[in-house]
């Protein structure tokens, strides 16, 4: 019967394209390395976070001690493990990155489709994200967490509502060049209603730009996250988080290295990871940026003469 | 051609590193011209034409891009001098015409600067004497009003001024060969028949040879004297243009002549379709190069690549059974 | 070319319809102004027919299409299919949903007409579902599969991307679009004009052979002379905006009787060699539609303009059966039977010299 044929057909078409897919990103060296960083963060936040001692545990009386077998990372000014405190910073950090992401990407693409769609509604909801926009990121986020009292999720919400705006704007500015596609004239020449124009012919490609512009998100978000914990505005104490961890070993830095080098290697290696992946989804993602790139051996003068 | 020609161009290969592997879009590609010729070079899309010229111009990223073969202009090999040399040349003995006139021009230039620039890249003579030299030109390329247009911006002149304006600039150093890729395919056939007679009328003044790249066989037919049709990186025939709409040796030309309407034709009969499609660069077939679609294909066609023969001195042809080919179109014409 | 003469009411009317963009100003705090693309045109499409718009860029014949289709609104006129009305004032039931999706388009450029993102087959589906057709996810699947296999594809081809397929594979796969949902009539927006001219020939014959068998009508639209007179049983000419001539194909090439169809003619370089020499190239360019001529639109270009012609813009009048003609100086001048192409035109701005 045709009908199995065509589902046979798909189910090849579908597997020949995830096995050239799979081949692309295992190409990309970029991808790979930050793929894989940002899979060890992720295994420890997840698994260590299970092995790794208490972090909440007290013991003053080795506090304040060096890295050595017993404390990978040293102790801090509480004799809490530096080692556990980073682990469990790291689940933290991964909540408030995803989270935002989720929530300013979600909501971004929305507030983007519509405006691009619906001149009315696009004069309004750009002038929002004018207006949230012109205030620094920060202090944005300080007054929100401000305002709610802190909490991690209280700063997921106060980091969402300073990333939406960005979302929205990528958003917008691709739909209204995919808004240009002669698919879409097609789509109205056949008397398609505008919900199915965005949400069924635009929204899928929109979402390649977006998801690039997630990761940088998620990097900036903990970014900011250890600069509103820094100052006393994020994650509250005891809790841990990289941001705040900074804050407590600020006071014994050059004494007490360990406090500080080691969340903020954390944060800095998380970016990277972060910042390459979406570098390497960006090449993935978009063919039309692809370069030529040169391949040695064969470039050279021909002189030999042809019949 | 009594004396030596214009332009020689002797096994010319170009090469391009891709993800995909090298292709070679080019491939011993060899013509002349005499000075004061007009050379249609035809075909479709994908065919190489337009890296030919190109290539000439030594205009591709050379970082991925290999040449071989010689292009002698006037006694240079144009591809053996360092880019240089090439730079100095370029402009001066061997001028481009591209195809689209809305982006040829810098839009935030006047008219009479970018002309300005483009005398004064090769003569050294002060900024009056060349807009007066400016004035000059945009008046033999049919610039009504010129002294007043010469200080518009591009986006106020349309894309048949623009198109004039850019071969003013072409010619602004008198080169002896002008390279016109797809020069009117991007204007309406009004305008396309001013710039066609433009383009002879100069010929005619300055004895200027042209290589006119387009893929509209009846331009070919209203301006050119020799016509190079290529297909897949080769050139597959080579004849002066009477010839070669009268009596087409390769069964490619037969299959784009009938696949052309034309005003003339009775629209009751068929156009012609060329079955199969164009392979990929990637993926050139071994042999004749278009045997998979041609009606006489024999298993050498399949097998051996046919070299361009030159049939009787003037018509050149890449086919092993040009000569069936000619006997059954022959039966059809007297039909 | 069409078994039946029109004879039956026409299929698609257009009468007096214009359409008018607002242009903003260049300058800062400038009044907005206003271009009237299309100018009070009126024609009619019979049915299993093909009715050719031509003329050269900014002569309207795009706008026109994209205003039958109601991508773009008509500022005057009325337009009905088979009766009943696409828009405009004249009297008769207003068309619904249902009767407006019997007409569909295809547009120009293959490579951005096909969502990159679905499937082929999801598309041809997606396009059954606007039309609000009924049937099972099973019966769409029939459907899309034997509008495929009509324009030449195979079931395989029915999950792949459209970047697998080459230009004239996705004109193809836009016809497919358009037969869908079983048209009547099929505005092509220079359907072929971006395509090869081996592959156009195939879409050309594609285009003819489907009309054969299943009656449809196209309104092509065009610039390219020769491709109209190929698929065309009746050709309009059309010059900023409003149509000069109107004839049948066959009439219009065998005896163009208004001044720009013959400066177009003559202008149409054609694949022969022995005809050189013989063409004249129309001075001047096309004005600004933003501000036409005063009179006759082709008033500044024509050779053999009088006074008159600046004054009083010319009706399209008939001059024979089925042979109508937007010229003041039609009828006293051009002679008939003559081949346009030896007939040269004078090749010069001055009003008032009498052809040759």
């Amino acid at each position: 019967m045709v009908a199995i044929d065509l589902s046979a057909s798909m189910r090849f078409e579908r597997a020949r394209e995830r096995r050239a897919l799979l081949r692309k990103m295992l190409s990309n060296g970029g991808l790979v390395v930050g793929a894989l960083i940002i899979f060890i963060i992720v295994l420890c936040a997840t698994v260590g976070v299970l092995i790794a001692p208490d972090p909440q545990f007290l013991e003053p009386a080795i506090r304040l001690q060096a890295p050595s077998p017993a404390h990978w990372f040293g102790t801090d000014g509480f004799g809490r493990a530096v080692f556990s405190r980073v682990v469990n910073g790291a689940s933290t950090s991964l909540l408030i990155g995803t989270g935002t992401m989720g929530i300013a990407g979600s909501l971004g693409l929305i507030i983007g489709l519509y405006s691009a769609y619906y001149p009315r509604a696009d004069a309004i909801l750009m002038r929002v994200c004018d207006a949230l926009m012109a205030f620094p990121a920060l202090l944005l986020a300080i007054a929100i967490t401000a305002a709610l009292g802190p909490s991690t999720w209280n700063v997921i919400i106060s980091l969402s509502v300073v990333f939406t705006p960005v979302v929205a704007r990528v958003a917008r500015a691709s739909a209204l060049s995919i808004k240009q596609q002669v698919y879409i004239d097609s789509l109205r020449a056949q008397g398609a209603r505008s919900w199915r124009i965005l949400w069924s012919n635009i929204l899928p490609n929109v979402v390649s730009p977006l998801i690039v512009q997630a990761t940088f998100i998620f990097a900036d978000s903990l970014i900011v996250e250890a600069a509103l914990s820094f100052l006393g505005a994020g994650v509250p104490a005891p809790d841990p988080s990289w941001g705040n961890m900074l804050l407590e070993g600020k006071s014994v830095l050059f004494q007490a290295w360990w406090m500080t080098v080691f969340p903020g290697a954390a944060i800095m290696l998380t970016v990277l990871g972060a910042n390459l992946l979406g570098d390497g989804l960006r090449d993935l993602l978009d063919p039309h940026q692809r370069a030529l790139r040169p391949v040695f051996g064969f470039i050279r003068r021909d002189r030999k003469d042809k019949k | 051609m009594s004396e030596s020609p214009l332009l020689d161009v002797v096994g010319l290969t170009t090469r391009f590193a891709t993800e995909r592997g090298e292709v070679t879009a080019v491939d011993d590609v060899s013509f002349s011209i005499g000075s004061g010729e007009i050379v249609g070079l035809v075909g479709e899309s994908g065919c190489g034409k337009s890296v030919t010229a190109s290539s000439i111009m030594r205009l591709l990223d050379e970082r991925y891009t290999s040449y071989g073969g010689e292009v002698v202009l006037g006694g240079t090999d144009l591809l053996a001098l360092p880019e240089r040399r090439m730079r100095k040349e370029r402009g001066r003995s061997v001028s481009m015409v591209f195809q689209d006139p809305m982006t040829a021009l810098n839009p935030v230039y006047t008219i009479e600067n970018q002309l300005i620039e483009a005398i004064r890249a090769h003569r050294t003579i002060s900024r009056r004497e060349a807009s007066a030299i400016a004035l000059d030109l945009l008046e033999q390329v049919g610039i009504p009003d010129a002294r007043n247009r010469m200080r518009a911006y591009p986006h106020q002149l349309s894309g048949g001024m623009r198109q004039r304006v850019v071969i003013a600039m072409a010619l602004s150093s008198q080169p002896r060969l002008l390279i016109a890729d797809e020069p009117t395919t991007a204007l309406d056939v009004t305008i396309q028949a001013q710039i066609l007679e433009l383009m002879l009328a100069l010929r005619a003044e300055y004895d200027t040879g042209v290589v006119l790249i387009t893929h509209d066989l009846g331009v070919v037919a209203q301006t050119c004297d020799r016509v190079l049709v290529m297909y897949l990186g080769q050139i597959i025939e080579d004849a002066p243009v009477g010839e070669l709409f009268r009596q087409p040796y390769h069964p490619y030309t037969i299959g784009l002549l009938g696949a052309t309407p034309s005003v003339d034709a009775d629209s009751a009969d068929e156009l012609q379709v060329i079955p199969g499609r164009v392979p990929s660069l990637h993926d050139v077939p071994v042999g004749c190069r278009f045997a998979a679609r041609c009606a006489f294909a024999t298993q050498q066609c399949l097998d051996d690549p046919p070299p361009l023969e030159d049939v009787d001195g003037v018509h050149k042809v890449r086919c092993w059974n040009y000569r069936t080919v000619i006997a059954s179109q022959e039966v059809t014409h007297v039909a | 070319m069409s078994l039946e003469t029109p004879t039956r009411a026409p299929l698609l009317e257009v009468n007096g319809m214009s359409t008018t963009f607002t242009v903003r100003s260049t300058k800062i705090l400038g009044r907005k102004r206003e271009l009237k693309a299309v100018r009070g045109i009126s024609f009619e499409v019979g049915q299993g027919e093909t009715y050719a718009l031509v003329g050269e860029s900014g002569c309207g014949k795009t706008t026109t299409g994209r205003t039958i289709i109601g991508l773009e609104q008509a500022s005057e006129g009325a337009a009905t299919l088979r009766g009943k009305r696409l828009f405009g004032e004249e009297g008769g039931e207003t068309a619904t949903q249902v009767e407006r999706r019997r007409i569909q388009m295809i547009f120009q450029d293959p490579y951005s007409s096909l969502n990159p993102k679905k499937r082929v087959g999801v598309i041809l589906d997606e396009a059954l579902k606007i039309s609000g057709v009924e049937a099972t996810i099973a019966e769409r699947r029939e459907i899309v599969l034997a509008v495929l296999g009509r324009v030449g594809f195979g079931p395989e081809y029915y999950s792949r991307f459209p970047h697998e397929f080459s230009g004239g594979q996705r004109q193809r796969i836009g016809i497919a679009r358009a037969l869908i949902v079983e048209p009547d009539l099929i505005i092509c927006d220079e359907a072929v004009s971006a395509l090869d001219v081996s592959i156009q020939a195939q879409i050309l014959n594609l285009l003819r052979e489907l009309q054969r068998d299943s009656g449809i009508s196209y309104l092509f639209i065009s610039h390219d002379l020769g491709v109209v007179k190929y698929i065309a049983d009746r050709v309009g000419v059309m010059y900023l905006g409003e149509i000069v001539e109107e004839a049948t194909s066959e009439e219009l090439f065998a005896n163009p009787q208004h001044p720009y169809t013959r400066a177009l003619l003559s202008a149409v370089p054609v694949a022969d060699p022995a005809l050189r020499g013989t063409r004249q190239a129309l001075a001047g360019e096309v004005p600004t539609p933003l501000n036409p001529p005063p009179g006759c639109v082709f008033s500044s270009r024509c050779p053999i303009a009088v006074p008159l012609c600046s004054q009083r813009a010319p009706e399209l009048l008939a001059t024979s059966e089925g042979h109508r003609v937007a010229c003041h100086l039609v009828g006293s001048t051009a002679p008939s039977g003559s081949d346009a192409r030896t007939e040269s035109l004078p090749l010069n701005n001055e009003k008032g010299d009498t052809p040759s």
